[in-house]
């Protein structure tokens, strides 16, 4: 249980700045200080669990597009020839492997914005605006797992049955799969009936509908949007004036001995710094 | 003034006549039980004092609410004053967390938040489900479903509360649990319930009043005093009687000082007519305690199915089934008892070979086929008639095998039905043929009487058992004692993931205090092994 409430829009700003700015700074001292942040941020929100099973997939993902770019691409001055006539620039190698890392970050901050908002949370937000939409996502959460469930069931009769009759066979397989999804249809919309009749027996339209979830504007919060506020706007100008972007096509105007130490990356690094504070001050109530 | 009053309503639905002149007057406070074999218009009845679940059709008289009728309530205030409760847990849960579920229909009606939380709090504090108010609905147990379903309506503060078979679906201790809650939503806050069951035996003795329906009229309507004594001479509704009543009549007839007094209802009940005339009763000794032993008929026939160390889990942080020595022999009737989540379920399906176990070893005897039923029989049925279920490798008409075996469960008449439109009882027995036509050597049932009335049930197990006399070997998993205390000769009761006792069915509910028939449980003191009413009948010679 966390002890820090803060209201499912501050974080969904919040995030929404993060994953914005993943994409909007290209300047490696700023992805890695980037990496570097959100990384010990899904360390201490304890979803390592998650990130192990997600990253292998986002790697991957990463990796082709930082190979395909340069293959796909030929902008640059920078003509590394690999046979015969063929080449690759590799102002288009730098610019695949920045992009895929970009994209990498993003889906990072997006595990973490997973954890931090709670889809009850995101709930709460849509059901004022959009009260329809947000039953039909909690009906949704309901009925996929008892569908797939079910489905599991009768698949596990049908292979039973057939492993009786001793029928294999591709055109076999084809005709057991069509006839379990016939059942679970027609199984699901028999109880389907019973879930709408039991909707409207307790009332559902006779009125504008409200929502149990209850979250009020804290003090957190708003020193919180501020502090983003002020540090987003102090980085976005930063980015007008040049830094935390790089220049790659035609020609690289980047060299490691540049540290862009200033009041830019600074808020940069502020940014980032929030939720990590919080949730250490957490942590420390425990110890 | 009566709360809800049926005047010569009647009701007659595109096909058929489903009502017929029902007058029934119910009180504010009124406990009233519907009973009535399965297709006698019972939820039909109940539907139309909600307005928003009143069937289409057409009807004659009227069915009034607090002198209003039906359909002209205002859409909130049928929504909040009656709420109705569904057979089925599952299928009427509409959101995936408890608490959502329970707010949902406050949420509905546009109650502000703040209410809401309040209502919510207090009646999940009256419960006692406030620890499980974050749970997923599908980690719950169908007790604990059908606990939070009634909570969803109880929030709205109705008046009024129809049930439908609620306990149907849940295992003997859950469903005493929910009953004693509408027991004391009765009696504390003066609820009004009407509610159709089909097992009695733990109602009975707190219902106000009880309603007979036989094809769709009224056949009795009175107390339940009055109501034993006409039922008990009814050919049909002498099934829907308390077994603890039933003794009492056959001792009464016996002894004719007992003809005097009022019909025991309870156990607590019998057991004091039992004392009056305890001098006249003989009492005999507790029989030794005897293992399957050489009076067990199957114990030398050949095994079947025989397992070894049976484990079984879907994680490593609960195993279901430890260590599991179990053998099946030829022509047996195995039944397997249990509590909730005890591993009833997975030990058939395993036994069955629809499971792999995750350590340890199922032989089967060579050639042998088996069947396997599940607990809803519509996971069986794909076509739109029922005629086509039976059909086999493209035969294009019933050979004389299943013509026999429809006579023997008497469906021949459903042939051109869609399975989907035949009653739960109708639906098993479907089930049941069409698995016997692959001419299984075991025939493997997962609760095959659940929701079932009193008659099909009766009349399932005749069948049950001439098969069982043709040499079918059954193994069935139960929640219904007296139905396997009755029929089954062998049982086994599964406990923390192992064989707890396996013995005669007799012998282990005669052991058991709690988990064992009414029978048992009024006659303990003098028949220490009577569990059954053919016990009772045969040892005091009624």
């Amino acid at each position: 249980m966390r002890m820090t409430k803060i209201h499912p829009i501050t974080y969904i700003i919040y995030y929404v700045i993060l994953i914005l700015f993943a994409f909007l700074f290209t300047n490696p001292y700023y992805n890695l200080t980037y990496a570097v942040c959100i990384l010990i941020l899904i360390r201490i929100q304890g979803i390592q669990k998650e990130f192990k099973g997600s990253i292998k997939g986002f790697l991957i993902m990463g990796a082709m597009i930082a190979i395909i770019n340069p293959l796909t691409s030929y902008q640059g001055v920078t003509r590394i020839y690999l046979w015969n006539n063929y080449f690759i620039t590799l102002e288009s190698v730098i610019y695949g492997v920045i992009l895929s890392f970009c994209l990498i970050l993003m889906l990072l901050a997006f595990t973490s914005f997973n954890k931090a908002v709670s889809y009850q949370d995101l709930l709460y937000v849509f059901s004022k605006k959009f009260p329809t939409v947000s039953i039909i996502m909690v009906m949704a959460l309901r009925f996929i797992p008892l569908l797939s469930y079910r489905l599991e069931e009768i698949n596990r009769l049908h292979n039973f049955e057939n492993g009786n009759s001793d029928k294999k066979g591709f055109v076999n397989k084809i005709k057991n799969l069509v006839s379990g999804l016939i059942v679970m249809i027609s199984w699901t919309f028999e109880e389907s009936m019973i879930t709408a009749k039991s909707m409207k027996a307790r009332g559902y339209k006779t009125a504008k509908r409200t929502s149990y979830l209850f979250y009020r504007i804290n003090r957190i919060d708003v020193i919180f949007i501020s502090f983003t506020i002020v540090t987003a706007i102090l980085s976005v100008l930063g980015l007008i004036y040049g830094n935390g972007r790089i220049t790659i096509y035609p020609t690289i105007n980047f060299s490691f001995s540049q540290f862009p130490l200033d009041v830019y990356y600074l808020s940069f690094l502020l940014l980032l710094l929030p939720l990590i504070y919080l949730e250490i001050k957490e942590e420390m109530v425990w110890h | 003034m009566a709360l809800v009053n049926f005047e010569n309503f009647s009701f007659i639905s595109s096909t058929k006549k489903i009502l017929s002149n029902i007058n029934i007057e119910v009180e504010e406070g009124d406990f009233v039980l519907f009973c009535g074999p399965s297709g006698s218009g019972k939820t039909t009845l109940l539907s139309n004092v909600k307005k928003e679940l009143i069937p289409t059709g057409k009807f004659k008289g009227k069915v009034t609410y607090d002198s209003i009728d039906i359909e002209d309530l205002d859409d909130n205030q049928s929504a909040t004053d009656i709420g109705f409760l569904f057979q089925n847990p599952d299928s009427q849960l509409v959101t995936d967390t408890v608490i959502q579920e329970i707010a949902f229909p406050l949420e509905n009606i546009g109650m502000p938040t703040e209410d809401i939380r309040n209502r919510v709090a207090e009646m999940t504090a009256f419960f006692c489900i406030d620890n499980i108010l974050y749970k997923n609905v599908n980690e719950l147990s169908g007790g604990q479903k059908q606990l939070v379903n009634l909570c969803s309506l109880l929030v709205l503060k109705p008046k009024l509360l129809l049930l439908d078979e609620p306990t149907s679906q849940l295992d003997p201790i859950a469903s005493y649990d929910f009953l004693t809650i509408l027991r004391r939503l009765n009696e504390e806050f003066s609820i009004t319930i009407m509610i159709t069951e089909h097992s009695v035996d733990n109602i009975f003795p707190f219902v106000d009043r009880v309603v007979f329906l036989k094809d769709g009229s009224v056949k009795y309507f009175s107390d339940t005093q009055t109501m034993v004594q006409k039922a008990i001479k009814d050919d049909i509704f002498k099934f829907y009687l308390p077994d603890v009543s039933k003794v009492n009549f056959l001792l009464s007839e016996k002894y004719p000082k007992l003809k005097d007094e009022k019909i025991a209802l309870s156990v607590r009940e019998g057991r004091k007519l039992l004392n009056k005339i305890s001098n006249d009763l003989e009492v005999f000794p507790k029989k030794e305690k005897t293992l399957l032993n050489d009076d067990y008929p199957f114990l030398d026939n050949d095994e079947l199915i025989k397992s070894n160390g049976l484990y079984f889990a879907y994680d490593k942080a609960n195993i279901i089934l430890k260590d599991i020595e179990l053998s099946i022999r030829q022509g047996e009737f195995l039944g397997i008892i249990g509590g909730n989540g005890t591993g009833k379920t997975t030990l058939i399906q395993l036994l069955a070979g629809l499971l792999k176990p995750i350590k340890g070893k199922i032989s089967r005897k060579r050639g042998i086929k088996s069947a396997y039923l599940y607990q809803n029989p519509m996971i069986h049925f794909s076509k739109e008639k029922v005629k086509q279920e039976f059909l086999l490798n493209d035969e294009t008409d019933l050979n004389n095998e299943v013509i026999e075996l429809l006579r023997l469960f008497n469906i021949e008449h459903l042939l051109d039905q869609n399975p989907y439109d035949c009653s739960g009882g109708e639906q098993q027995k479907i089930a049941i043929v069409k698995a016997l036509i692959k001419k299984p050597d075991v025939l493997i049932l997962d609760e095959p009487t659940k929701g079932l009335d009193p008659l099909s049930k009766y009349s399932l197990a005749k069948k049950l058992q001439t098969l069982q006399n043709n040499g079918l070997t059954i193994v069935m998993a139960s929640h219904d004692l007296s139905f396997v205390a009755n029929y089954c000769h062998r049982c086994i009761m599964l406990f923390d993931g192992g064989i707890q006792v396996d013995n005669n069915p007799k012998e282990i509910f005669a052991e058991n205090n709690f988990y064992t028939t009414f029978v048992n449980r009024l006659v303990k003191d003098y028949i220490p092994d009577g569990v059954v009413l053919d016990d009772v009948k045969e040892k005091w010679d009624l």
